[in-house]
């Protein structure tokens, strides 16, 4: 990819900067989407959105915004991953999947004091004590059900595999559901959260959820202090509105109700459906779609073109991670300060 | 140069106490100039001019605070039909509203008070974006494996100091607040009350060795700021006892009492809750080393946000609306809570006179805070409404007289005539913090001071007066005009550096990789990473 493109020719990155402000100022309801970036990048996607009146959301909206659903209406008993290698002794791995991130979670857990586990539904392979078979999400909530019931002594013949389940958990000196958001449906997620809560009333259990990838639950957390309220929001009439559904920004760009968007993915690529509105992408090195978007800025990746701040699995906390590579790239915060700075006079919008 | 002509000074530190003027030239206080001319001249007829006020203790920033905002988007005023407000609503929920209220109201320098290591670079990504006030932070300590097993390994004082200034230095922290010491620990061990002489099991080492052990790392470092203390056994009946023995523990070196209208509470009467306010001023009044800051409460809607996870796990049961976030770290970990304060609970009321009564019990005004522990006692926005229930008796007793007389009754409020005058609330908002944060340059009107000035309009409603001022001014920038943002700078994260050395920062590293897999880089705060220009000011120790 060379510096910058507008309308698939290469451009100087200044011309892109400015087309990027025309088309955005230009917009009746721009989408500010992706937020696949560190934390300057997003703050200052988020002052942006602010100027030009436009909807925020992430590249892992649907995650983020059900596990912000869910903490809004029970709020969560969670702990640390870093916490739980120091002290947990058993964990339920409770729909946390097989992928890489799992995989390098349950490894990381599987350090420091010895571990008992209870597997339900797919997960990294492992030592199980106890293996509650469940085939997708439906199911795996079912089980969640069944084995909080069994926990709280609510059932006259719980299933012997449950019973057992739930004695090992009810005998953890300190124990954690381990849990992947993105393979759990909202009861699923209250299931979990609800079971680790009950568990506490006599023993000590707590929770580690697989953060969202691409710096999602940085971008969550910003917006929480710039806007007061979770992603899916737009700063309208002088303060911002959160609609989880109306500010979906998939949603908003299917239906061509929003006219514009900026993509910002040194992270994550943009996936297909941006391409139904005018687009501006700030991408990293290996972007190359087939067709270019209207316009298209080469940023580094945070951690490894230039140093940035970064959500991390061990610690759930910002962390500034030093470049693995340096380059000359230019940040997503450099860019989008860049263009905000270029937007016309008359282009504020809220 | 900004000229504010006319007013009536109020400045303790430097005996002003009636009509004069002040000079403001390149962000500082000056001397009236010889024939000099002003570029702006602020008539300050019937105002009354102060330092720009400092707040000991206010939860604006961190994780803890973020959380509790995506806990209750319902409060959040794009929630409300309009027009409407709830208490919570006008607080801010977003950092660039909590600048602006407290720069309307006079406020130009916030302490958050409890920065977890862990959190420490949100806490100061958060904080960075708070316009106009300066900022500073307490970093929390006093429940981690590193410290207990240091304390359990009986190693020297010097240790227990050079551990505590590499986590100053490395979170960028003002200070260390110790919070219900070693009972986070404990909880997650399956304790459920802890008190100062227990001990945090697997470790053998009791909360008060943890707090005089921080305190006296605290003094020798010659941190400014003393030990700030959350004490065990917050909101339970009987508490005063706690405070008691906590100020006994620690006399002879400076401690500070946090939201101490918490630990006020006796046992008697038929519900064996009380004021025990009266025993815990006297001896406040008493003890020279201490300092307390109140955390006030008011009635309403609002939410309790404390790293003291084994209390907040209890006051789980009491969330309103039914919600409620326990998080636990190594560090201690964070409980938040929504609450309600109702003016027809006992409880609540014997609360809210126990804070009063603290206030007006406590003889110097150099050592007692103007606090709500926001927003655990009340959103910050209410502290004009205190201001007149400290100010004017006849306000005070109209509050009284809207509140069950049994609760009323379970305490001294009633009988109490005192009232605060203005230049013992200068002492208390301005004076007073300055002096014990270590900030020589703020909280007075002298010459060379920093210029953050207050000018409020004089009424005889007091919050009234204090709402908002006629103009607030933040580092010689005119900040507020009649009650208005008209700029917002930036503000500073206030710091001290007490040296740590390099032999700390070997261990360390040995001990994160060890224990976790981890650098403890991952809570380094470098201001590179906060995307503003110098955001840090130092704050010298004492040598």
């Amino acid at each position: 990819m060379a510096e910058a493109y507008v309308n698939g020719q290469a451009v100087p990155r200044g011309q892109a900067i400015a087309a990027a402000a025309r088309l955005l100022a230009s917009a009746t309801l721009p989408v500010i989407a992706g937020l696949a970036a560190d934390a300057a990048g997003i703050r200052a996607a988020l002052q942006l959105a602010r100027t030009i009146g436009a909807v925020v959301d992430h590249a892992h909206g649907p995650v983020l915004s059900r596990e912000a659903e869910v903490l809004a209406r029970m709020g969560t008993m969670a702990t640390t991953a870093q916490e739980i290698r120091r002290i947990g002794d058993v964990l339920l791995l409770a729909g946390l999947g097989d992928d890489a991130e799992a995989v390098r979670l349950l490894d990381y857990l599987s350090h420091g004091t010895p571990k008992r586990i209870v597997s339900l539904g797919p997960a990294p392979k492992a030592k199980v004590a106890v293996a509650l078979p469940a085939e997708g999400e439906p199911a795996i909530a079912a089980g969640l059900a069944l084995l909080r019931a069994t926990c709280g002594e609510r059932l006259a013949k719980p299933p012997a595999d449950y019973r057992a389940a739930a004695d090992l958990l009810r005998g953890a000196k300190f124990g954690a559901a381990v849990y992947s958001p993105a393979l759990l449906g909202a009861p699923a997620l209250e299931m979990v959260l609800g079971l680790a809560g009950d568990l506490n009333a006599g023993h000590r259990f707590s929770t580690v959820a697989l953060p969202a990838p691409a710096n999602g639950e940085a971008a969550m957390q910003i917006c929480g202090w710039l806007f007061g309220v979770p992603l899916r929001s737009r700063w309208m009439d002088g303060g911002a509105k959160h609609d989880p559904w109306r500010f979906d920004a998939r949603r908003l760009v299917e239906t061509r109700e929003a006219d514009a968007a900026l993509w910002i993915g040194p992270i994550e690529d943009p996936p297909d459906w941006l391409r139904r509105v005018p687009a501006v992408v700030l991408a990293g090195r290996g972007f190359a779609p087939d067709k270019m978007p209207e316009v298209a800025i080469s940023v580094g990746r945070p951690g490894v073109d230039h140093p940035g701040v970064l959500y991390q699995l061990e610690t759930r906390a910002l962390c500034l991670v030093p470049p693995s590579r340096p380059t000359a790239l230019p940040s997503s915060a450099e860019i989008v300060a860049a263009i905000h700075a270029a937007l016309p006079a008359s282009g504020s919008g809220a | 140069m900004i000229h504010l002509k006319g007013g009536y000074l109020v400045d303790p530190v430097n005996h002003l106490d009636g009509p004069g003027d002040l000079w403001i030239e390149g962000g500082r206080i000056v001397a009236p100039p010889a024939g000099g001319r002003a570029t702006e001249t602020v008539d300050c007829t019937g105002c009354v001019v102060m330092a720009g006020a400092i707040d000991v203790h206010s939860h604006i920033g961190g994780g803890n605070v973020n959380t509790a905002r995506l806990l209750l988007p319902e409060e959040h005023p794009a929630s409300l039909r309009r027009p409407g407000e709830t208490p919570l609503s006008r607080i801010g929920f977003d950092v660039d509203t909590t600048g602006r209220l407290y720069a309307e109201m006079g406020f130009t320098t916030v302490i958050e008070p409890a920065m977890m290591p862990s959190n420490g670079l949100h806490a100061h990504l958060e904080l960075a974006d708070i316009p106009i006030i300066d900022k500073g932070a307490l970093v929390v300590l006093g429940n981690e494996d590193f410290l207990l097993t240091l304390l359990r390994g009986k190693e020297s004082r010097s240790a227990v100091r050079d551990y505590v200034s590499y986590m100053v230095e490395s979170t960028g922290a003002l200070g260390i607040k110790v919070i219900n010491a070693g009972a986070s620990a404990a909880f997650k061990a399956n304790a459920r009350t802890f008190a100062l002489d227990d001990e945090v099991p697997g470790y053998g080492v009791s909360s008060r060795q943890i707090v005089l052990a921080l305190q006296q790392a605290v003094d020798e470092l010659g941190i400014p700021h003393p030990l700030h203390i959350h004490c065990n056994n917050l909101g339970v009946p009987g508490n005063a006892d706690t405070a008691l023995a906590t100020m006994e523990a620690t006399s002879g070196r400076p401690a500070h009492l946090a939201h101490i209208q918490f630990y006020g509470y006796g046992k008697e009467g038929r519900r064996g809750f009380s004021s025990a306010a009266a025993r815990v001023a006297e001896a406040v009044n008493r003890r020279k080393d201490v300092t307390v800051d109140i955390g006030q409460i008011m009635f309403g809607q609002t939410v309790t946000i404390s790293c003291d996870t084994l209390r907040q796990f209890t006051a789980r049961n009491f969330s309103r609306p039914r919600k409620w976030v326990i998080t636990e770290t190594d560090f201690n970990g964070g409980g938040i809570v929504p609450y309600r304060y109702s003016s027809s609970d006992f409880y609540n009321v014997v609360q809210w006179a126990v804070g009063l009564e603290l206030f007006l019990l406590i003889d110097d005004p150099w050592r007692v805070f103007f606090t709500t522990d926001h927003p655990n006692g009340a959103p910050f926005t209410f502290y004009p409404e205190i201001f007149a229930l400290l100010m004017d008796r006849q306000a005070r007793n109209n509050a009284i007289a809207e509140l069950p007389k049994r609760a009323i009754a379970m305490t001294g409020l009633a009988s109490i005539a005192r009232e605060y005058t203005l230049a013992e609330i200068a002492i208390m908002t301005r004076a007073a913090p300055a002096r014990l944060l270590g900030l020589a340059d703020r909280g007075h009107l002298g010459r060379g001071a920093r210029a953050d000035v207050a000018v409020y309009r004089r009424r005889d409603d007091k919050a009234e007066m204090f709402r908002s001022t006629v103009v607030t001014i933040k580092a010689g920038t005119v900040v507020v005009r009649d009650g208005t943002v008209v700029a917002t700078p930036e503000g500073k994260a206030l710091v001290v550096k007490p040296g740590a050395g390099t032999a700390i920062s070997r261990r360390m590293e040995r001990y994160y990789e060890e224990a976790f897999g981890l650098s403890p880089q991952f809570f380094h705060v470098d201001p590179a990473a906060l995307g503003r220009d110098e955001p840090f000011m130092e704050v010298p120790c004492r040598s």
